[in-house]
């Protein structure tokens, strides 16, 4: 019996307790699989288990990131508790639905997005990134999949805390790690070199400038022109912070996304500086 | 874009002098100064156009200390404590707070000491003291400037500049005091080009950020922090003399041993007296030297004088190029890359008339590593 179906068993066994009616797998990995549930009175819930062997502590960030936030493009948590199943202790939460699906599957079905499209998401996603940051939070895994939409292309909201950082509290990454945790292709240079003090919200405003530059323009801003392999050396290039190639600073300049060229500049320090700087370049983009 | 006092023992007649009326404001220093006296130099010229910086200067905690065990922000244990304590910063934070609230500067910087390791976490907790400076002073006029003490080998490292910008501009400070630290003796210059071209992307980085820096302790190598597009820079009667190197902090040697020095622009150099004669009498010396009134007045008593001491005037020659200079930089009146050019020139010439300097290692030999900064760094 393979993970997923093992959490697919525990969710019924939640639904059944809960008297909720189980609906789908929606996706997830080895730890933490989302479901769809609904209610009695026609309510749906997106129902995250998550298996007792994650790490408890970034469960608990997770669960207290999720909880200080409160922004109509951030996910919302409703409930948070344990379930017993086989003598095995799972954390469950009920979740925010979103039946538009990630950003992810809509570029896989309807391609790349136009630079009208991107400026009209970045808008509510930049705006998310901020409120983020005034709670002192770093989302650190902004990427196509953590992106869904509250109805199919539109409303973008974030989702997925699982690799939150909370700038308060003392740090879960070792600094002996080489990498820092994160999606390496979406992952700020810092992330990648393990540089937890250059960790902020320009760790979140680079990863989303990459999420963008992708889905308008279906490249890595590291990526060569000739290059074909879309992850590993791009991603090394990313971490030796190596200058990106002129053909992909045109694409920003030519398209009216001027911003995406500052977004993900190397160095945090290249990047806006605060949130409030990046609302103003992205609307004057918008403006041009 | 200007230049400020960097006040050192005995300085104070220096601010109001007419000639030096370029001047935007001054670094105060509790290590000279008690905090009577201090009071004095705020109340004589602190005004809308004059910036009076408080420095509460607890950079080394065992060197040492001049007047500033008098101050009440000093703390009593400061050689014994756990300096990475942020529990420890507040309690300095709050005196200091106390002190700076009852003195009135225009300004204060951050306290910070100088570390063994200047590592990652020493840049994060220096940030962390700025906001809760900021955060208890933000009821009032007092402005914060981030003290970034930052040692110029680390900055030899490609990586290091972008690392402690990042940092820096990830905190809340918009105004950094910045002290490069060096071993460099005294009167010798900077000379490690790939050291200048990592200080002067740090400051590049920290500007372009839009966080304004006030250079101290700087000396004729504004040209390289204005190449680099700094603000602000601040020097000192003693910076003919004296760089920020651990020996700074000595107690100065009572009974006279200082010797005049002349700056010269043609050379970018500090020149004795014998050598000034030297180079005066090879029609070398620079169009704005001769214009310098305290120059005018060195060359004069020079002449109608010869054994009169000329140190105080000396002190004044060099105050008044380096914001006469820094002027001319900021208009454009002088560009760095030929300056520096010319200057090799003057000293390739001193060498074909066979006029060499009595002061051996003043040779101009730096002047090839500041070109060469000047040139590689920014050329990524």
């Amino acid at each position: 019996m393979d993970s997923k179906a093992n959490l697919t068993k525990v969710a019924e066994s939640i639904c059944k307790e809960r008297e909720l009616s189980f609906g789908e797998y929606v996706g997830g990995g080895a730890f933490k699989q989302v479901f769809r549930v609904e209610t009695s009175d026609s309510r749906v819930y997106a129902l995250k288990v998550i298996k007792g062997s994650a790490s408890k502590q970034r469960t608990e960030r997770e669960i207290q990131a999720i909880q200080k936030c409160n922004h109509p493009n951030i996910g919302k948590l409703f409930s948070v508790s344990n379930h017993n199943y086989h003598g095995d202790s799972y954390v469950f939460t009920l979740e925010e639905f979103f039946a538009g699906g990630t950003l992810a599957s809509f570029l896989e079905q309807n391609g790349l997005l136009d630079n009208k499209k991107i400026l009209e998401l970045g808008k509510p996603l930049i705006d998310a990134i901020s409120h983020i940051d005034a709670l002192n939070l770093v989302h650190r895994d902004i990427k196509p999949d953590n992106i869904m939409f509250k109805s199919v292309g539109n409303s973008p909201v974030l989702v997925d805390f699982g690799l939150v950082r909370d700038l308060s509290a003392v740090s879960l990454t070792q600094s002996w790690l080489n990498c820092g945790p994160g999606t390496p292709y979406f992952a700020a240079p810092e992330q990648l070199n393990n540089q937890k003090y250059l960790i902020d919200w320009r760790t979140d405003q680079f990863s989303l400038g990459v999420t963008f530059c992708y889905a308008c323009f279906g490249i890595h801003p590291y990526q060569l022109p000739d290059e074909s392999d879309l992850s590993g050396k791009t991603v090394a290039r990313v971490a030796k912070r190596d200058i990106r190639s002129n053909a992909v600073l045109d694409k920003f300049e030519q398209s009216g996304l001027k911003c995406l060229k500052v977004m993900t500049n190397a160095w945090p320090v290249e990047r806006f500086r605060t949130p409030n700087d990046l609302k103003r370049a992205w609307q004057k983009d918008e403006g041009a | 874009m200007s230049v400020y006092h960097q006040m050192g023992h005995d300085s104070q007649n220096l601010l109001s002098r007419k000639n030096l009326s370029r001047y935007k404001g001054a670094v105060l220093s509790p290590v000279n100064y008690t905090e009577e006296k201090v009071v004095g130099q705020i109340k004589e010229h602190a005004n809308d156009r004059f910036e009076m910086i408080f420095d509460p200067q607890l950079y080394y905690p065992n060197s040492e200390r001049g007047k500033l065990p008098e101050w009440s922000y000093f703390p009593n244990d400061f050689d014994t404590a756990d300096q990475d304590s942020l529990a420890w910063w507040q309690n300095i934070i709050a005196d200091l707070v106390v002190t700076v609230k009852r003195i009135c500067p225009n300004a204060v910087c951050s306290p910070a000491v100088v570390p063994r390791v200047y590592s990652d976490e020493y840049y994060d907790l220096n940030r962390t003291i700025t906001k809760n400076l900021q955060e208890q002073l933000s009821d009032g006029n007092i402005k914060v400037f981030q003290t970034l003490l930052v040692r110029l080998s680390d900055l030899s490292t490609k990586e290091r500049a972008g690392e402690i910008a990042s940092i820096v501009s990830g905190g809340s400070a918009n105004e950094v005091f910045l002290v490069l630290i060096s071993d460099v003796e005294p009167r010798r210059e900077l000379s490690e080009t790939e050291e200048i071209k990592g200080a002067m992307k740090l400051i590049n980085y920290l500007e372009n950020s839009n966080i304004r820096i006030l250079v101290g302790y700087s000396s004729s190598d504004l040209v390289l922090w204005k190449f680099a597009g700094v603000s602000n820079c601040a020097s000192g009667k003693f910076f003919n003399l004296r760089r920020f190197t651990p020996a700074r902090w000595d107690e100065p040697a009572e009974g006279g041993g200082q010797l005049p020095y002349w700056f010269e622009e043609s050379m970018m150099a500090y020149l004795r007296e014998s050598d000034l004669i030297r180079v005066r009498k090879a029609n070398l010396i620079s169009h704005s030297s001769i214009l310098n009134p305290y120059g005018q007045e060195i060359f004069h008593q020079i002449d109608s004088e010869p054994e009169k001491p000329w140190l105080a005037l000396s002190w004044q020659q060099y105050m008044y190029w380096f914001a006469d200079f820094e002027y001319r930089l900021t208009k454009g009146e002088v560009i760095a890359n030929s300056l520096l050019e010319n200057a090799e020139n003057t000293w390739n010439q001193l060498e074909s008339k066979n006029i060499l300097m009595e002061e051996r290692q003043n040779d101009g030999n730096w002047l090839r590593s500041w070109r060469r900064a000047v040139l590689e760094a920014f050329e990524d």
